[in-house]
């Protein structure tokens, strides 16, 4: 009798266990969800509490401080400037030759600004969660970038939260390029050492690019993916090894420090899929 | 009429602690660390719920644990469903115990439960000994947050039980 007590609560898990594996996928999925958004609240309000926090701490700083801060903040919006006049007139010269040549235009894409609210980083998942979601249109599958390159792609959208998986998370994979080469290669996030900054690995490196410690590479997005624009950074190559095939090389990817305190980042929107969710007139 | 405040005290304990958890997770992801913690939402629900309603309590807990995250919640539900039994079966032994004993039986528990949890949830085509130094990295350093946090989060607990008019002294264990 005593040990039919002791294995009843173990009996009960078994029984929950059954009937949560029969049940629908689309229960599971709504619990699941549910569970989600009546924790969502706490997870935005974490994220204003960290602004408050970085606000209070600004305001310790001294005067000097502050203005010097605003100073070289100019300088570098006046470089952006410049450099955006540059690419409107480069854009126009690139429409230019496109309607001349008659080519299909490139994919064009609109920056949504969202703040990171949570971050979670452990050996199993590695995601931030924004305080955007679906009010304001963040699509799943978008890609996620911030001023030093690509943070990831988002995961899951929720009412008005939105969950990014990073590009260290292990199984994220992207379509990549080696800076100066034109055979693409595959990036993967890994599992990353205790103490240690986030790093990655790339697949298919042909054989023809070394790299040194001391003069490492850069791997940056590539189009192919369809979803990253082209050119933006994923990290640098820092070592290379032989693959399993024998011929392409396996190459260590180091990834910016930043990934890991990242306080705002940008959802990539591409027009086109705007374009199509909106009705036709026909329609 | 009376309604048994427990089970929303302990829920609402839990979900104070994986928000507070999640801060902490946040600030440590930047040094490259991470703390996990599932015995501690365990104890008392297993110690001092009626079976039918601490399993549920549990089991709800390791839902609102495991939905902002990846794949399907099922490992978190067996690792909660787990540690929900392993203290139940002990509950005599536990409620004798001595703060720092409990703290090391709950120390022990979440060891196991991280490691069951580390095996259920291990990415596809990993290095194997990057991973399992990860784990056991991640496993220590949680292990050594229990003793701290475990002996507020437990004086938190019976405070609210007192406060609602509980009795946790009857048959809790001694200080």
């Amino acid at each position: 009798m005593k040990f039919l007590r002791q294995l009843k609560p173990l009996l009960v898990l078994l029984v929950f266990l059954a009937i949560w594996w029969i049940a629908p996928t689309v229960m599971k999925r709504f619990s699941q969800n549910a569970f989600y958004e009546f924790q969502a609240p706490l997870i935005a309000a974490q994220g204003y509490a960290k602004d408050l926090q970085s606000y209070w701490s600004l305001r310790t700083r001294s005067k000097n401080d502050l203005i010097e801060a605003g100073r070289d903040l100019s300088r570098i919006n006046a470089q952006y400037q410049n450099a955006k006049q540059m690419s409107e007139a480069q854009s126009e010269q690139i429409a230019r030759l496109e309607s001349l040549l008659n080519l299909p235009s490139r994919p064009e894409f609109r920056y949504e600004i969202a703040r990171v609210a949570q971050r979670d980083i452990s050996a199993w998942w590695q995601q931030i969660i924004i305080r955007k979601g679906e009010n304001y249109d963040i699509p799943v599958g978008a890609a996620v970038v911030y001023n030093g390159g690509v943070v990831g792609r988002v995961r899951e959208v929720h009412a008005y939260t939105a969950i990014v998986e990073l590009v260290s998370s292990p199984g994220f994979r992207m379509a990549a390029n080696v800076v100066g080469e034109a055979a693409p290669v595959t990036y993967l996030g890994v599992v990353n050492e205790p103490f240690s900054p986030p790093r990655g690995e790339a697949l298919y490196v042909p054989p023809s690019i070394t790299v040194t410690p001391a003069e490492p590479r850069k791997l940056v997005s590539s189009e192919l993916g369809g979803i990253f624009p082209a050119g933006l950074t994923i990290g640098e190559i820092t070592s290379l090894e032989p693959g399993s095939d024998g011929y392409f090389q396996k190459a260590s990817v180091r990834l910016s420090p930043q990934l890991s305190a990242l306080r705002e980042v940008a959802v990539v929107i591409p027009y086109s899929r705007e374009n199509n969710d909106q009705p036709t007139e026909e329609n | 009429m009376e309604f048994d405040l427990r089970w929303p005290i302990f829920l609402l304990s839990n979900v104070l602690l994986i928000v507070l958890l999640r801060m902490v997770n946040d600030t440590a992801s930047i040094y490259g660390f991470y703390f996990c913690v599932p015995a501690l939402l365990l104890l008392l629900p297993a110690l001092h719920t009626p079976p039918r309603w601490g399993i549920l309590l549990c089991l709800a807990t390791a839902l609102l644990y495991a939905a902002p995250y990846p794949g399907s919640p099922t490992a978190f539900l067996i690792v909660f469903g787990v540690g929900y039994v392993i203290f139940r079966n002990f509950s005599s032994q536990l409620r004798r115990f001595q703060r720092m004993q409990l703290l090391t039986a709950i120390t022990g528990v979440n060891t196991l439960l991280v490691l069951l949890q580390s095996l259920l949830l291990a990415p596809e085509n990993t290095q194997s000994n990057i991973y399992t130094h990860r784990v056991l990295m991640d496993t220590l350093l949680s292990a050594l947050l229990i003793y701290p946090v475990g002996a507020w989060f437990i004086d938190w607990q019976y405070s609210l039980m007192l406060f609602t008019g509980g009795d946790p002294r009857s048959d809790a264990p001694p200080q």
